[in-house]
């Protein structure tokens, strides 16, 4: 009994219900005794750790999926103890560099060093090499990416790594070139409403096709969030029907309205109070690419045509700003004053083309 | 006969020598006259030359006569004792000496000099040098017996005949008795060389070199004696320019700041009320110090008494004095002058000295105790301690603390017995920032008294009065103009005046212009900066300010921001309080603009810090100057910059979550820790299990639900062991029982205070009803763990049974008893945060149980105990533990 994310996940190759062509070019993969370090990228909810793990079963068996936590301490140049949670099985471990902040590039160097100064101790291993898993390879920083690059060559012997990330423009050239770039596309409406009938199916209920629909809204190709999505609603109404609401992460709810009330009133007291809002989003952990990103999808979504491609052109402009500095609170803010300096221009005098 | 004729020549050498000695300078040239008179009068120097006394004795009857009226001394008081007799002769004759002297250039004196002349003179070689040339003679001079030695002989000498030289004087008297005056014995060896020297030059008549070489060696020693008087005369005035010299520098290098700083109590400036109240504290003093009271404070003192305790050593309340003010201002002056006037001797300790715990004890211990020393003039100490605000190290052996030790009477040793030795000497501090962090502890026990800029009229009026002194011509409208540069800091002034007087003899608007010397570099308040952004100069500062006009704003700004220096501190007040202002235009455009330099100096910053380029640092300032361009207003007075708070709670908040997000993602089992990266854990994972786990549900009873439920029920109670997620009971702050969330991740789902709309109340019963739901679950469990069916399932399971008996059990012992097992199923980690919070938490229930020993299957029944239920203990027993 578990959560349906993870119970009707796919296990094997076999199971995946969507990208076929990408699971016999896997399973070509391993089977070829020529493993080489993998980049898979895509969306958010796509299924590329689905795959990642039916990849290493068909590497290594069943075994794969025994997984235990592992508490490491690593020593920062700084002697600061860090404590880091390691999953890890027999064959693989998986580390997620944001989990320690700054100090990644300790972390990858220790953990890589090891495991690729041992061999596999495991006889009955159907592979001579152990597979070091990245999540959120695009947030390693970049000392860390390059600390990566040579021990990606040096020790091919006794492991590969399979980075995850959602983008590859994060990742270092040289990184990239080492490795099999495998991009997992998000799975369309139709894809998505198959695997929740076949969740409704072995659940035992009929899901009608109006709640699928709102699911599949909510959820915009992410399938990991759809099923959560899924769970939560056959929980509160576990009869699905009547008149669905739609389980919906607070701070998304929070974010528009967040929006409406930048376009309900431009002035400086309703900066000040969306600024509180934003504290509040921030305070909640909510990164801020996303809130900044939620809060831009929200407003394009509800103003006129004419304003769209310039919010997101700013959104992107004050993204990339907030990347390059430190206090995200002031990029934020510049963001939704540029809003609604765009907004109100477009009120009183109409649109205006305002790229600069 | 023989007697007489012996006495008489006896007498004359005394006579001759008494009036050798005064010899006045004029006589000079009359003896040389006479020189030649006899060339044998040198011998009367022998006693016993023969041929001289006729000379002498011709003489002496003149003498004689001259004093007559001493005489009948002789006469009369024959028996005198000797010694008086000396005495009185002695006196006799240093009074005719001075009848002698003042009445008359007396032929005698002309002889007497004439004859001692000839001692050396005889040769005749000096007598045209010796007016002119005492120099060269004045070796032989000296050679003349002082008059001590010639009076000596002429006392009696009374015994040992034979060891004295000389025979017995006698004297006829006018009446033709004789006196026999014996002589003293008292030998003058220096006589008998003298007689020997002088005898060795009388037998040198003949000259072993010649005369002419004699004078030629003179004249050698005259042009040398020339040369060396010039070289002489040379170097006095060089050295006499030098002396001059090193004055006129050693003048200068006297700081005007020293030179004209306030002596007496009446010459401080700045305000009056300020000075009293310091005097006013140290006077309170007397009373414990000086044993007196002071009349005209005693009513006032009583009435406050009644306000608090009596100090049984009649101290001030506030044993501490706490100075604050910028620097400049003069509190370390009037500390020392109020000091002094108080009659204390100060001993003052300042950042140069060593400040350290240590400290406090050695010296500042030993100035007060040891009271009145040598060096005090008998005055109590009175501790001065400047710039204590720069007193280094925190913690418990910092110098603030050990000096509040001192004041509140602390022993040093905690468990001994003696009471410390109370402070009996006013302490006075001095600092800067009043609310520097190592005075906090200090401040409540200080009277603290806060220095204000002098008035600047009264500053003018010194500063003129300096300026006149120092012959330095300044106008008042200049030094107004410098008391406002420096923003009232005396100091600063007056060595501004002292620097341009070192290059000028005029204070001029230029001369203080041009130098930034008056400029003093003084850290501001940040709201001091934030005011300056905000708020532009007014009119009539512009016009006073420096050739300021208001236009060229940036040098003023960028000054101000780089003397406070905390640029992020200055960034986010601005940044808080910017909405607040007034000049946002309406179409917000120089909103857009100051988010620009926002962004810019955002950029700045962090490239300072993560790759520390420090050289971008000097740039900093200048983002911030900008925003005065498109927001400073007048206005903007009325709305005083709030300390920035707002980030900072932020943070603050985001770290808490950030802690439960971690604690669940310690819980939850590896498979779902893998699937969710922490970032979709929180948007993702965690909004939405919170409506997983919230389903509708009626509070009844377990036994009665309905199947529908019941199947909910159930995948709810998997769930939440699956993920471990616990509901724990715990007294609300009204005393209502509630259940809590357990790790608290509901707050994930709470914004703006209030609960997500879509999620149902989760009531007290229903949470009630899951709670028991999931113990249950968990002891069946544990049941059927035991039989060992755990696969894939093993890692949840495990937990569930290893939390389980930590749960239930309130007992240490039993926990460690029950440890093993968690052993058993290799999961003890994710275990320890919610054994820990079991513990604490769970005050209300106790269910002591048996320790169960999972591998030998005991049966264990279940005690529970709630709170406010009638049926106080609940038995309940499961099925699985019959069969």
């Amino acid at each position: 009994m578990s959560l349906w994310v993870d119970k009707y996940r796919p296990r094997s190759l076999d199971e995946l219900h969507y990208h076929p062509e990408l699971s016999s070019r896997l399973r070509s993969l391993s089977a070829s005794g020529d493993f080489p370090h993998i980049l898979f990228y895509g969306p958010s909810g796509a299924g590329k750790k689905t795959r990642i793990m039916a990849t290493l079963r068909e590497l290594y068996g069943p075994g794969v999926e025994k997984l235990r936590i592992d508490q490491r301490v690593f020593v920062t140049p700084s002697n600061r103890k860090l404590d880091v949670n390691v999953v890890q099985s027999n064959y693989h471990i998986e580390l997620t560099p944001s989990d320690v902040g700054m100090y990644d590039r300790v972390v990858i160097q220790d953990i890589l060093k090891e495991i690729a100064q041992t061999q596999q101790v495991d006889l009955n291993a159907k592979q001579r090499f152990k597979v070091v898993i990245i999540n959120e390879a695009d947030a390693l920083t970049r000392d860390a990416q390059a600390a990566l690059r040579r021990t990606m060559e040096k020790y091919m012997n006794n492991m590969r790594l399979i980075l995850c990330a959602n983008s590859t423009s994060k990742i270092i050239a040289p990184i990239r070139s080492r490795c099999l770039l495998v991009r997992v596309a998000a799975p369309t409406d139709d894809e998505m409403t198959k695997v929740l009938q076949h969740v409704a199916k072995k659940e035992r209920f009929a899901l009608p096709t109006s709640a699928t629909k709102s699911i599949l809204a909510t959820s915009q190709g992410n399938l990991r969030k759809a099923l959560l999505v899924f769970e939560a609603m056959k929980m509160q109404k576990p009869d699905l029907t009547g008149d669905l609401e739609v389980a919906k992460p607070d701070w998304e709810t929070y974010c528009s309205k967040i929006a409406d009330s930048i376009l309900q009133e431009q002035s400086a007291q309703k900066l000040l109070d969306v600024r509180g809002k934003i504290y509040e989003l921030l305070s909640h952990c909510i990164p801020p690419t996303v809130v900044l990103k939620t809060i831009s999808e929200r407003i394009v979504d509800k103003v006129d045509d004419a304003l769209k491609p310039q919010i997101i052109h700013w959104a992107a402009y004050y993204e990339l700003r907030m990347r390059m500095g430190s206090k995200k609170i002031f990029h934020l803010e510049a963001f939704i004053a540029k809003v609604m300096t765009i907004y109100k221009q477009f009120n009183m005098i109409g649109y205006t083309d305002d790229y600069e | 006969m023989s007697e007489s004729a012996t006495i008489k020549p006896l007498f004359e050498p005394t006579d001759i020598f008494n009036f050798d000695f005064p010899t006045p300078p004029q006589s000079v040239e009359s003896t040389l006259s006479e020189t030649s008179r006899d060339a044998s009068n040198n011998d009367s120097l022998g006693m016993d030359m023969p041929p001289s006394t006729s000379v002498g004795g011709a003489k002496r009857p003149e003498r004689m006569i001259l004093d007559s009226p001493t005489p009948p001394d002789y006469e009369e008081e024959p028996d005198f004792d000797e010694d008086e007799l000396a005495l009185m002769e002695l006196e006799r004759e240093t009074q005719s000496l001075k009848e002698s002297t003042s009445t008359q250039a007396n032929p005698f004196v002309v002889e007497d000099n004439a004859s001692q002349k000839h001692d050396f003179s005889s040769t005749g070689i000096f007598e045209g040098l010796d007016k002119e040339q005492p120099v060269a003679s004045s070796s032989r001079i000296t050679l003349t017996p002082p008059p001590e030695n010639d009076l000596m002989p002429l006392p009696i000498f009374q015994s040992h005949f034979n060891t004295c030289t000389l025979p017995s004087l006698r004297a006829e008297t006018m009446q033709g008795r004789m006196i026999t005056f014996k002589r003293r014995n008292k030998p003058k060896p220096s006589n008998i060389q003298l007689h020997a020297k002088n005898a060795k030059v009388n037998a040198g008549d003949l000259l072993s070199v010649p005369l002419h070489k004699l004078l030629a060696e003179v004249d050698e020693l005259k042009s040398q004696q020339e040369a060396i008087k010039l070289q002489q005369k040379y170097d006095e005035e060089r050295r006499l320019a030098e002396r001059t010299g090193m004055t006129v520098i050693k003048r200068s290098t006297v700081m005007w700041v020293d030179k004209y700083r306030p002596k007496q109590f009446t010459d401080l400036l700045g305000e009056d009320r300020v000075h009293r109240d310091v005097m006013n504290w140290l006077k309170e003093w007397d009373k414990c110090v000086f044993k007196r009271v002071q009349p005209g404070k005693k009513r006032k003192l009583e009435n406050e008494n009644e306000n608090f305790v009596v100090d049984y050593l009649g101290r001030p309340r506030e044993r501490i004095l706490l100075l604050s003010g910028p620097p400049g201002y003069g509190k370390t002056t009037l500390a020392h002058v109020v000091a002094r006037h108080a009659g204390y001797k100060t001993l003052e300790i300042n950042a140069s000295d060593d400040r350290s715990a240590a400290t406090v004890s050695t010296r500042i211990k030993n100035a007060i105790d040891a009271g009145s020393g040598l060096a005090s003039d008998g005055k109590p100490t009175c501790v001065i301690i400047d710039e204590i605000d720069g007193a280094s190290g925190g913690g418990d052996a910092s110098f603030v603390r050990s000096l509040l030790k001192l004041i509140q009477d602390v022993p040093a040793r905690k468990k001994s017995n003696t009471p410390a030795r109370p402070l009996r000497r006013p302490i006075i501090c001095i600092c800067n920032d009043l609310y520097a962090t190592t005075l906090r502890p200090l401040r409540p026990f200080a009277r603290v008294i806060r220095f204000k800029k002098p008035q600047p009229q009264i500053l003018v009026k010194r500063l003129r009065e300096i300026c006149d002194r120092e012959t330095l011509s300044a106008d008042l409208r200049v030094l107004t103009t410098l008391v406002d540069v420096t923003s009232g800091d005396v100091r600063s002034c007056l060595n501004t005046l002292q620097f341009i007087k070192s290059k000028s003899s005029s204070v001029t608007d230029e001369a203080i212009r041009s130098s930034s010397v008056g400029m003093k570099d003084s850290g501001t308040t940040l709201q001091n900066v934030w005011n300056t952004v905000f708020i532009p100069l007014a009119a009539k500062q512009r016009r006073k300010a420096i050739g300021i006009d208001d236009g060229r704003y940036v040098d003023r700004l960028s000054f101000t921001i780089q003397a406070s220096g905390e640029y992020d501190k200055i960034v986010q007040g601005l940044f808080e309080h910017y909405p607040n202002v007034k000049p946002l235009d309406a179409s917000l455009g120089n909103l857009c603009k100051v988010h620009d330099w926002l962004g810019y100096y955002d950029r700045l910053s962090s490239k300072v810090s993560e790759s520390q380029e420090w050289d971008l640092m000097g740039y900093m300032p200048y983002a911030i100057t900008a925003w005065y361009h498109h927001l400073a207003a007048p206005a903007n007075n009325a709305k005083p910059t709030e300390w920035p708070k707002a980030d900072y709670e932020a943070y603050q908040a985001r770290i808490a979550n950030e802690e439960i997000s971690t604690s669940l993602k310690n819980l939850v089992p590896p498979i779902i820790q893998s699937l969710f990266s922490t970032s979709t854990m929180l948007t993702e994972f965690i909004p939405l299990i919170m409506r997983i786990i919230s389903p509708p549900l009626k509070p009844v009873n377990a036994n009665i639900v309905k199947s529908g439920e019941r199947a909910v029920l159930n995948r709810l109670v998997d769930l939440m062991i699956l993920l471990g997620l616990r509901f724990w009971q715990e007294k609300g702050e009204n005393g209502q029982p509630m259940m809590r969330l357990e790790p608290p991740i509901d707050v994930f789902v709470h914004y703006d205070g209030k609960r997500a709309d879509d999620i149902a109340a989760s009531r007290f019963a229903v949470r009630q009803l899951v709670a028991q739901a999931i113990d249950a679950e968990i002891a069946k469990r544990k049941g059927a763990g035991v039989e060992g069916d755990g696969t894939t399932r093993t890692d949840g399971f495990a937990k569930a049974y290893g939390l389980k008996g930590n749960e239930g059990l309130g007992k240490k012992i039993i926990d460690k008893a029950e440890l093993p097992a968690t052993d058993f199923f290799g999961r003890t980690k994710s275990t320890s945060v919610p054994l820990l919070r079991a513990e604490s938490s769970d005050q209300g229930s106790v269910s002591p149980a048996l320790p169960p020993e999972p591998p030998t299957k005991k049966f264990k029944a279940v005690y529970k105990f709630n709170e406010g239920s009638s049926s106080a203990v609940r038995k309940s027993i499961k099925m699985s533990a019959l069969m």
